[in-house]
């Protein structure tokens, strides 16, 4: 049953039905019909379908965010005189006109007076918040989604909205797949996979340390490796910087379950004590290799230290050391103290561009003493993870009522993000333990329970219940899926617990503690990325022989856009930063592309990448100080529409599209949503290699009347950006035989005089309740979950209205978001 | 304290001419056509094309096929690609099989669930190793790419169970599973009663898709009850595995022998293998190379470069030809060899990896019971005036039994040359 349909059916029950639906009324006034069927129909309706446009079908349901679209853009195509068009056969007189128009206008407004904000509709956690959430719930980061959980629709403009999280079948998989994969890391099953085997030194040393100790592989030359290869034993290098060059043990152990495994072995000290005076200790570390490519997965720092066991000097002996290793992960070990600290770099940086084997040899040439190791035996599991003990203080763990209620109910309260009524708790409660009695075992119990939990739609749908204003908890789910897209905290929990979480002064502390934690990296990210572009920037293909272009450009482009956005966030400046500003980022690598005088070429930025395996991070840029060498055009790059990712995202990484480029800045800086080209007109095909044809082809939108009401407003925007190329870079001519000289100049619709990305920034600062209505628009856009609804504009409006006169900061924005009656209506 | 030997060929010697067991055929025992199958093999860092294309007598790949007797069973085609942007290094390389389009669905998938209906697994993703980039021949509907198999052991396992305690587990997983999702669909109920008629048909969603997928894990739950066939006597998995880049040529090997029993015990019809780009030096033989595979494809046509590269991709096409000698010496339940039944095809979108080019691929078909005629050229001069990779696939795709006239932007065929 549709909505309007459902309203049909109360209208009977009394006058306050009939006077909520009189915006709803399936007919237009006569005034509408009697211009549309003289004017409009003979090519938008039953016969003829012009534009794929039929109006006699056109649903009249003006407080519906859909139908008042079409028919705000009728009334601005017979506003503006787009239609009827020239060759047709009536046209109507200018009292016509009026009439119809003024109509129009009083059932908008009409409508307006009636209606609400509010009507998410109910929608599935995204990826990003799913995962996110699993790992907030069972305080596991360790956590990862198979590779085969579907992406998310982009069909949406951002991807909290309804629009692409469409639960399909193969969404449902995924979630019972991940569900049990968790449940198993929480709760593990009885008989877990065992493993067990045992090495000697030449399966230890796989990999790379296979070239160094192999025994057997003579290939080797060269005096040093002469030396190393007739030994019979591994020498741990104490070199701990980069992973890879110290570390044993490679590809041969995949942890078959989440649990304790026992690892002995046969080793000796050369020496009684290692550089800190301290018997040498050998650490345990565990990584996760599918995380990383080879070299980078081996980094220390992002592997985890679950054990450590010294090691005695003397003859070899079988040493004992118990290790927790996650399921799918597999661990290194390092001698910890044969060298002090300081003596070799820290980190990759320090290692810079020289080739990490040098110190390497270095290490191993050393003739301090260390560790020898001649085998290895590994045996599992022999118990469940220290954390399993943890949380269930013993294993296998007690199944009771009470032990249910004081474990199983504030986890699914927490992941319902609510508490549970009187019901829900009995009925987990008795489905729980009647599990656990059929199957035997109390693990067999906790296992359903987690997984019952995260296949549940309380879990997976968010803010779902009917009201017209969010309680407590789904303003605080709403709220913390906004700023940290994941799950609620504690301190929300407790506030939303006590019913103040809805108190304005409450509310604002709560933002600015929230955008004061690291999470809040998840909006700039998540929110940036989709309004900015940098998703589209982290897949474009970008022809390499004609762009300066590798995979360090494209980390400089998506991040300088970030930290540009965070730099507006953090320091709450005034928004009119987004349009223009006197500062930027950018990396070593953008630098080379763009050709800075004294700049690293990208073969020495992508060298040093690849010893340190850390990329360049962007560093910021004051326009009014640039430093010598820098391009005169960087001094110009202020505000969002300087940031190459931005330019970046509407090209096809070959060339740029002055459509595609208007229509960006249409919808991302003028919160404008020019509709798709229909279906029957063929797609302009612009070659800007071959120069003289752009604008010539371009005009053909404004000769044909399909065409020019959208591409007025698109067309010139675009032109007046093409100085930039497909990734941003200044150009003052096209390539190509033609080689012309690039005209940026246009005229917008109302007369404004375009001449580069400067006079759109001008424009945009001289009318800034363009920006800040479409800025707060896709912020409620992303933090509601919804495209906004004629209730909503109307809020809309009034935050805007109220803008202080020197103009809103971020921040403050964000907070009059949330507090808006469309952050919290349902 | 020694290298441990890596012998696998041994299990094929013995394997000679083994019949296809009826007993393992499943669900097709009672057809009498023999089942349609698909190998898509790709090669992340390309072939070293003068020695790739059977137009030249001496090509040093094709001999492999040559001394396994399997001369007449391929056609080597050069003159396709994509025609899509020629530099990107090895971005593009998984494109192979979807098309110049990135992010689509690449062809194994495309004929998977129809071929791989009645199988235990509709297809297999198996890699030599670890793939950089995350950029392996398979990608499905949404053009997600889909994870390989890179560890010889999970893929015997796949084929051959892995021991009772492991079935239990996942017989209770999924029979768990099928009731937390009644459950679920239960309390579901409840959220319908607290929402608006719009969400309530959101809602269906949520039913229909916990609906289809208790039937997915009861489709699963049938094959676990279906005793797993018994892996042939000749082979055994190393005692030790090592899947380090270092052991590419020996986890392909083993991949190559497993496809061939996962086809002749018709567990599977469809596969994808992934040879991927090697950042280390490889083991060829016993022997550790001098330079990682990597370093060698960037030859500069340089000699002292050149013969390890071809000595490494040698070693593929041995396992190549191992793995097709073995499927056409064994009969398929209509009497025709498990070869003439199940199209190979090799190759890479990465042309020429010195220069990172993407013209003109390396393509290879074989098997499949096509008029194999060793190589043939494409190309706007040539006999045959296609210029599309994708143009062989259609033809694949008829030849295996789809309707279908396109794939990706190609709209022609290499019907005439082929069939």
């Amino acid at each position: 049953m549709s909505v309007s349909s459902f309203w049909k059916f109360l209208l009977p029950l009394g006058s306050l039905a009939l006077a909520l639906s009189a915006g709803r009324s399936a007919e237009p006034p006569s005034d509408v019909v009697d211009f549309t069927e003289q004017y409009c129909v003979s090519c938008h309706g039953p016969d003829k379908q012009k534009g794929d446009f039929r109006i006699d079908q056109l649903a009249w349901d003006l407080g519906a965010i859909d139908s008042r679209e079409n028919w705000e853009l009728v009334h601005d195509y017979i506003l503006e005189g787009d239609m009827p068009p020239e060759e047709a056969k009536k046209h109507p007189k200018r009292g016509d006109r009026q009439t119809f128009l003024s109509a129009l206008e009083e059932a908008f407004a009409q409508a307006d007076r009636e209606a609400k904000p509010g009507g998410t509709p109910l929608r599935r956690l995204n990826r990003v918040e799913y995962l996110n959430t699993v790992r907030d719930l069972f305080e596991l980061p360790e956590i990862k989604l198979p590779l085969s959980f579907p992406e998310d629709a982009t069909s949406a403009e951002f991807d909290t909205m309804p629009e692409g999280l469409y639960l399909s079948p193969a969404v449902m998989e995924a979630y019972h797949e991940t569900a049990t994969n968790i449940a198993n890391l929480v709760a593990p099953l009885p008989r877990q996979p065992t493993y067990q085997a045992s090495y000697g030194v030449t399966e230890i040393g796989g990999d790379v340390i296979r070239r160094w100790f192999g025994p057997k592989l003579k290939k080797l030359e060269g005096r040093f490796w002469d030396r190393y290869e007739k030994r019979d034993y591994l020498m741990f290098t104490g070199f701990n910087n980069s992973g890879w060059t110290g570390a044993l043990w490679d590809t041969l152990f995949l942890a078959p379950a989440s649990g304790v495994y026992r690892v002995r072995l046969l080793a000796n000290a050369q020496a009684d004590a290692g550089a800190d005076g301290k018997p040498l200790r050998l650490g345990f570390y565990t990584f996760d290799p599918s995380n990383n490519s080879l070299p980078k997965r081996y980094r220390r720092e992002w592997a985890k230290r679950v054990a450590e066991v010294e090691v005695p000097a003397g003859e070899p002996t079988w040493i004992d050391c118990l290790v927790p290793v996650e399921a799918g992960r597999t661990f290194h070990i390092y001698c910890e103290n044969r060298f002090s600290d300081g003596k070799f770099p820290a980190d990759n940086v320090a290692v810079g561009k020289n080739d990490i084997n040098v110190w390497v040899r270095k290490a191993m040439a050393d003739p301090a003493p260390t560790v020898e190791l001649r085998g290895m035996e590994v045996e599992g599991l022999v118990d469940v993870a220290p954390r399993v003990r943890e949380f269930f203080e013993s294993w296998p763990p007690k199944l009771s009522q009470s032990e249910l209620e004081s474990k199983l109910i504030p986890l699914a309260s927490r992941a319902f993000r609510r508490p549970l009524s009187d019901s829900e708790k009995g009925n987990l409660i008795d489905a729980v333990l009647e599990h656990g009695e059929e199957a035997g075992s109390p693990e067999f119990a906790w296992h359903y329970a987690i997984r019952r939990i995260l296949c549940s739609t309380e879990f997976l749908y968010r803010e779902a219940d009917e009201t017209d204003i969010l309680d407590d908890f789904a303003l605080a789910s709403r709220l913390s899926y906004f700023l940290w897209s994941s799950m609620p905290d504690e301190e929300l929990f407790e506030l939303a617990e006590s019913g103040s979480l809805s108190d304005p002064d409450v509310l604002e502390l709560q933002i600015q503690r929230m955008l004061n934690n690291p999470k809040s990296q998840r909006f700039v990210k998540h929110f940036a990325g989709q309004w900015l572009g940098n998703r589209a920037v982290a897949n474009i293909n970008v022809c390499d022989i004609r762009y300066q272009w590798d995979e360090n450009v494209r980390y400089g482009f998506m991040r300088s856009t970030e930290r540009f956005f965070e730099e507006v966030l953090r320091e709450n400046l005034p928004i009119a930063t987004f349009i223009d500003s006197d500062f930027t980022y950018a990396n070593t690598a953008m630098l080379a592309a763009w050709g800075v005088e004294g700049a690293a070429t990208l073969a020495d930025v992508a060298a040093l990448q690849r010893h340190s395996q850390i990329w360049a991070e962007p560093e910021r840029f004051s326009l009014d100080k640039l430093p010598a060498g820098m391009p005169v055009h960087v001094r110009d790059r202020g505000g969002v529409l300087g940031l190459p990712g931005v330019l970046t995202e509407t090209g096809d990484g070959v060339e740029s599209s002055p459509i595609l480029r208007g229509v960006w800045v249409l919808e991302k800086l003028f919160g404008e949503h020019p509709p798709p080209p229909p279906k029957d007109v063929p797609a302009l095909d612009i070659d800007t290699s071959q120069a003289t044809s752009v604008r010539e082809t371009l005009k053909a939108h404004t000769e044909l009347e399909t065409c020019a009401k959208c591409h007025r407003d698109i067309d010139p925007l675009g032109l007046a950006l093409e100085n930039y190329d497909a990734i941003g870079g200044w150009r003052t001519e096209y390539v190509g035989a033609s080689g012309s000289i690039i005209d940026a100049t246009s005229t917008m619709p109302d007369g404004t005089q375009l001449d580069g990305a400067a006079s759109i920034k001008k424009h945009l600062l001289e009318n800034r309740e363009i920006f800040t209505r479409n800025l707060l628009t896709k912020l409620l856009e992303y933090g509601a979950g919804r495209k906004l609804s004629v209730g909503d504009r109307r809020v809309v409006d009034e935050i805007v209205a109220n803008e202080p006169s020197e103009g809103y900061r971020f921040q403050d924005l964000i907070i009059a978001a949330i507090n808006s009656d469309v952050f919290r209506a349902k | 304290m020694k290298a441990h030997p890596i012998h696998r060929r041994r299990f094929l010697q013995g394997a000679v001419a083994l019949p296809l067991l009826p007993s393992l055929m499943g669900a097709t025992r009672s057809k009498s056509a023999a089942p349609k199958r698909l190998v898509c093999v790709s090669a992340q860092l390309g072939w070293y094309k003068p020695d790739f294309f059977a137009s030249d007598p001496n090509a040093r790949l094709i001999k492999p096929f040559d001394r396994a007797g399997l001369g007449d069973a391929f056609t080597t085609i050069s003159g396709l690609d994509h025609k899509g942007p020629t530099g990107n290094g090895h971005a593009l390389v998984y494109t192979l099989f979807t098309g110049q389009v990135p992010r689509s669905i690449s062809l194994d998938q495309v004929v998977a669930p129809r071929l791989g209906a009645d199988t235990r697994y509709e297809s297999l993703q198996l890699s030599a190793g670890e793939l950089r980039n995350n950029a392996p021949v398979s990608h499905n509907a949404s053009g997600i790419p889909l994870p390989p198999i890179i560890r010889p052991s999970s893929l015997f396992a796949k084929l051959f169970g892995s021991g009772e305690a492991d079935k239990q587990r996942q017989q209770y997983i999924l029979d768990s599973g099928r009731s937390i999702l009644d459950d679920v669909a239960a309390d579901a109920k409840s959220l319908g009663k607290r929402v608006d008629q719009e969400d309530r048909d959101k809602l269906d969603e949520y039913f229909t898709s916990v609906r289809q997928v208790e039937d997915r894990l009861a489709r699963r739950r049938d094959w676990l009850d279906k005793p797993f066939p018994k892996p042939d006597s000749g082979f055994s998995l190393p005692p030790e595995e090592n899947v380090a880049e270092t052991m590419l040529l020996q986890n392909e090997d083993l991949m190559w022998d497993l496809m061939a029993l996962a086809i002749k015990n018709d567990s599977c019809r469809v596969f994808s293998l992934t040879i991927p780009l090697g950042g280390a030096a490889l083991v060829l033989g016993d022997q550790l190379m001098s330079a990682s595979y990597h370093q060698f494809s960037h030859h500069g046509n340089r000699k002292d470069r050149i013969d390890p590269l071809v000595a490494i991709e040698t070693a593929h096409m041995t396992g190549a030809a191992r793995f097709m000698k073995a499927l056409k010496e064994t009969a398929d339940i209509d009497g025709s060899s498990l070869l003439d039944n199940t199209t190979v095809l090799i190759g890479s979108a990465m042309a020429d990896a010195s220069k990172h080019r993407r013209v003109d691929y390396p393509l290879m078909v074989a098997g499949g019971g096509y008029r194999h005629q060793r190589h043939i050229s494409c190309g706007p001069d040539e006999s045959h005036k296609n210029e599309m990779a994708c143009d062989l696939y259609v033809t694949v795709l008829q030849k295996l039994g789809f309707e279908r006239e396109s794939f990706s932007s190609s709209k022609s065929n290499l019907n005439a040359a082929l069939l």
